[in-house]
């Protein structure tokens, strides 16, 4: 063998690079105390962990087309760009946002607060300005007049008697928004055409969970298309009933800024509703002109709340609201467990396997034990340079590769006593039983990375997971169980001129 | 060291038992999943599944009581073993997602005082899980089918037919197994089975490559013993090989948590019929289309 050296070599260059390669990993997930900067570039370079270890959420959003005439296509893909603009103000680490067949998108959060993703990802962000009815009273009488005829107990408010004040606004009780509802149908054809109900967000006044209702005009002024920038801020105007919240700043930008100077210009000392998703966040007083084409939306937000708002305005609405057709969420907690199980029980499993090796085939067991060590090596390095994702069946596939490499190995070793029994040199029963094994090893390796190859395609999820690291593992695999394991064996042989071995 | 020494046993001769015992198991197999039917997870037959789990103890009557407020008192409550932990499934199709969302927000409201950890939680649309039964299914054919190819192409006709014949017996006893231990199907159980599938191939192919070898080496001599040669060679390796994997899995079913619990039991049992199957069962089947239609020798 005059090229042993050269294998040699290409043996310490394959374990140098796993090393390598594996170096920003070990390092990640051990090192105690790591500055933000060196986390962030090590996380770059070293492997992920999938949903299921890592905790997080995966969902697949269809665009709800119903009553709309845009193509499915369309709208998903303009709902892709703002379901990624408000996730990447989010500041999530490596979310996955794809598209899946024609009305799906495909998000993959890591580590994420799920109420919080899904509210941001799910609102549909439809913000409008219109004008509060200046008639509310008038209406509110002839409904009450409408509604009350033929009423022989002289009952004579059935609308207006479940209303009272709230802050200067009409308000009622939570537990009446029902029978509300079917009394404003009730009343349908004496509302103004022009005109509609709306309701404010649940509030609790006085101890009790209440809504205000406003009377509006149905058209919008201005709608949030027009928006160029919000920012969220803690309260700072008088009102009392703010102090202590966070509101939103919007600016508008330039035709739309001229748009509302106008129409605060026209409308001084009239209310402004500020409506998000049909629901009234504040109407406030118009009391001068407003020429810098700025805006305040306030509302009892808590400074996350308004911070969350003010991520949607800015992404932008989207253009039909999303439906959750798929998730998987998996708790930090469980994530957790599942991690110091899995690496602890494959560890386990592992070493019992290497102590095996070692009793059962003493020195050379030694030597696929190497190669066994190398095989890992190798296959969390490729799955770390890849950008690869370890999953729970992921150490599974991990498991199971050692298995096939400890199974390649059985396979060369019991050839070689069988030639040793033959009265084969060692050198010879080395070099045949390797030859003779080979077949074998490469056919079942192949069809293996096959069965990798349909469940990578087919899968979803971890099981995309368990089958990338099966085809990585089987791959390196085959270079390590047999390329290794004969280099190491030559070289021993060659060098100490062995002539009985222990195997 | 040195465990099985040259074994020298007349496996063929045993064929009819062999066949007498997989067709029981098949047959029951095939009863199971004619009569009872797989029990869907999740992923296949479209719903919810909320696991939970609570600071202080609780019984699975406590979950009942207070989902019946919602009038979910069918929904399948399942306590994890020696836990505080919860595994609610729907058992209606209507709006999973809605259904979560319900059950985590009455579970809040009812056991204020008993803090929840949502340890996770999944919805799927019927219209999704359909796809995904569909993907699979196609995908588990194309995997047999091209190993199938792969066996034809790289040993004989003959081989590649009855290895694949041997991985349908496989999967049809894991799978009756899996519905007698009232297991679910989920995606991560057909990742399973595809190891399996996967599993057994390969040792199809190393006892195929020896029958190859045999076959050029020991020409002339009957069919029957040139099979029984080539197991015994291999049978070393065959459990050795099969006690490691065996050895690794178990640790994976007791140490490796929930999640991967259900996957490494599939896992054993297939690896258990999975040997049989591809050593015994395939050779079993070959010799016995031998007998019938002998093939001509090259």
């Amino acid at each position: 063998m005059r090229n042993i050296g050269l294998r040699m070599a290409i043996v310490i260059i394959l374990l140098a690079a796993g090393l390598y390669t594996l170096y920003p990993t070990l390092r990640l997930y051990t090192a105690k105390e790591l500055s933000k900067e060196e986390e962030n570039s090590l996380m770059k370079r070293a492997i992920h962990l999938g949903l299921d270890l890592k905790g997080g959420m995966h969902l697949v959003l269809e665009v709800d087309t119903t009553g709309l005439k845009e193509k499915p296509a369309d709208l998903r893909d303009r709902a892709l760009e703002i379901v990624k603009n408000r996730i990447d103000e989010f500041g999530v680490f490596e979310p996955t946002i794809e598209k899946q067949g024609s009305s799906r998108i495909l998000v993959q959060l890591p580590g994420v607060d799920r109420e919080r993703a899904l509210n941001i990802i799910r609102k549909v962000a439809h913000l409008e300005f219109k004008l509060v009815s200046d008639k509310t009273q008038d209406v509110l009488k002839s409904i009450d007049k409408y509604l009350s005829k033929g009423d022989t107990m002289g009952f004579e408010e059935p609308f207006s008697s479940y209303l009272f004040g709230v802050e200067g606004d009409l308000g009622f009780d939570v537990r009446d928004e029902d029978s509300l509802k079917i009394l404003i149908a009730q009343a349908q054809e004496i509302i103004p055409k022009e005109l509609q109900f709306y309701f404010g967000p649940k509030e609790t006044y006085q101890g009790k969970e209440v809504k205000r209702l406003y009377l509006l005009k149905k058209e919008p002024e201005l709608s949030g298309e027009t928006i160029r920038d919000a920012q969220h801020r803690p309260y700072q105007g008088s009102e009392l009933q703010y102090t202590g919240a966070w509101m939103v700043e919007i600016e508008f930008k330039r035709e739309a800024a001229r748009l509302f100077a106008s129409i605060t210009g026209k409308n001084v000392g009239k209310r402004l509703a500020i409506v998000l998703d049909d629901v009234v966040q504040s109407a406030p007083y118009i009391r001068e002109r407003i020429p810098q084409g700025k805006a305040v939306i306030t509302g009892n937000f808590k400074a996350e709340e308004a911070r969350d708002l003010a991520i949607i305005l800015r992404a932008g609405a989207l253009p039909a609201p999303l439906k959750i057709a798929e998730e998987r969420s998996v708790g930090p907690s469980l994530g957790k467990d599942s991690i110091t199980k899995g690496i602890r029980a494959s560890l386990i499993g592992s070493l019992f396997v290497v102590i095996f090796m070692l009793v059962y085939y003493s020195l050379t067991g030694l030597v696929a034990n190497f190669a066994l060590v190398l095989n890992v090596i190798l296959l969390v390095g490729a799955l770390s340079a890849f950008g690869g994702t370890l999953t729970m069946p992921g150490i599974a596939g991990i498991a199971l590769t050692i298995a096939m490499s400890v199974d390649a190995n059985i396979l060369i070793f019991e050839r070689i006593r069988e030639e040793l029994r033959l009265g084969k040199t060692v050198r010879t029963a080395i070099s045949q039983g390797f030859s003779r094994a080979w077949l074998a090893i490469f056919d079942s390796n192949v069809t293996t990375i096959i069965t990798g190859i349909v469940l990578y395609i087919f899968g979803t999820g971890p099981i995309r997971g368990f089958a990338l690291t099966l085809i990585i593992g089987l791959i390196a695999n085959l270079i390590c169980a047999v390329f290794v394991t004969k280099t190491v064996l030559d070289y021993f042989t060659h060098r100490f001129e062995v002539t009985k071995l222990r195997i | 060291m040195e465990l099985i020494k040259n074994p020298n046993l007349p496996f063929m001769s045993w064929r009819k038992y062999g066949f007498i015992f997989s067709s029981i198991l098949v047959i029951i197999s095939l009863l199971l999943i004619f009569l009872k039917g797989p029990k869907l997870g999740v992923d296949f037959a479209g719903g919810a599944l909320v696991w939970v789990k609570f600071e202080k103890h609780l019984e699975v009557s406590d979950i009942r009581n207070s989902l019946t407020k919602i009038g979910q008192e069918q929904a399948s409550i399942q306590k994890l073993a020696g836990t505080n932990e919860f595994v609610i499934r729907s058992v209606t199709k209507v709006d999973p997602d809605k259904f979560a969302n319900d059950v985590i927000a009455q579970l809040q409201k009812d056991f204020a005082d008993n803090p929840l950890d949502l340890r996770a939680k999944e919805t799927v649309e019927p219209k999704i899980s359909a796809e995904l039964t569909r993907n699979t299914t196609i995908g588990v054919l194309v995997a047999l089918f091209l190993m199938g190819i792969y066996i034809w192409f790289r040993f004989d006709f003959r081989f590649g037919v009855v290895s694949v014949l041997a991985l349908f017996h496989n999967i049809l006893i894991v799978i009756g197994a899996l519905i007698l231990t009232g297991r679910e199907f989920t995606i991560v159980i057909v990742g399973a089975l595809l190891t399996i599938v996967g599993y057994s191939i390969n040792d199809t192919i190393v006892l195929s490559d020896r029958v190859r070898e045999n076959r050029k080496k020991l020409r002339g001599i009957p069919f029957v013993d040139l099979i029984n040669a080539s197991i015994n060679e291999t049978f070393s390796r065959t459990i050795l090989t099969g006690s490691f994997v065996i050895v690794t899995l178990f640790c994976l079913l007791f140490l490796g948590g929930p999640v991967i619990a259900d996957f490494a039991f599939t896992l054993i049992l297939g690896l258990i019929f999975g040997t049989y199957a591809s050593t015994f069962v395939v050779c079993a089947l070959a010799t016995e289309w031998e007998t019938r239609s002998p093939q001509k020798r090259k």
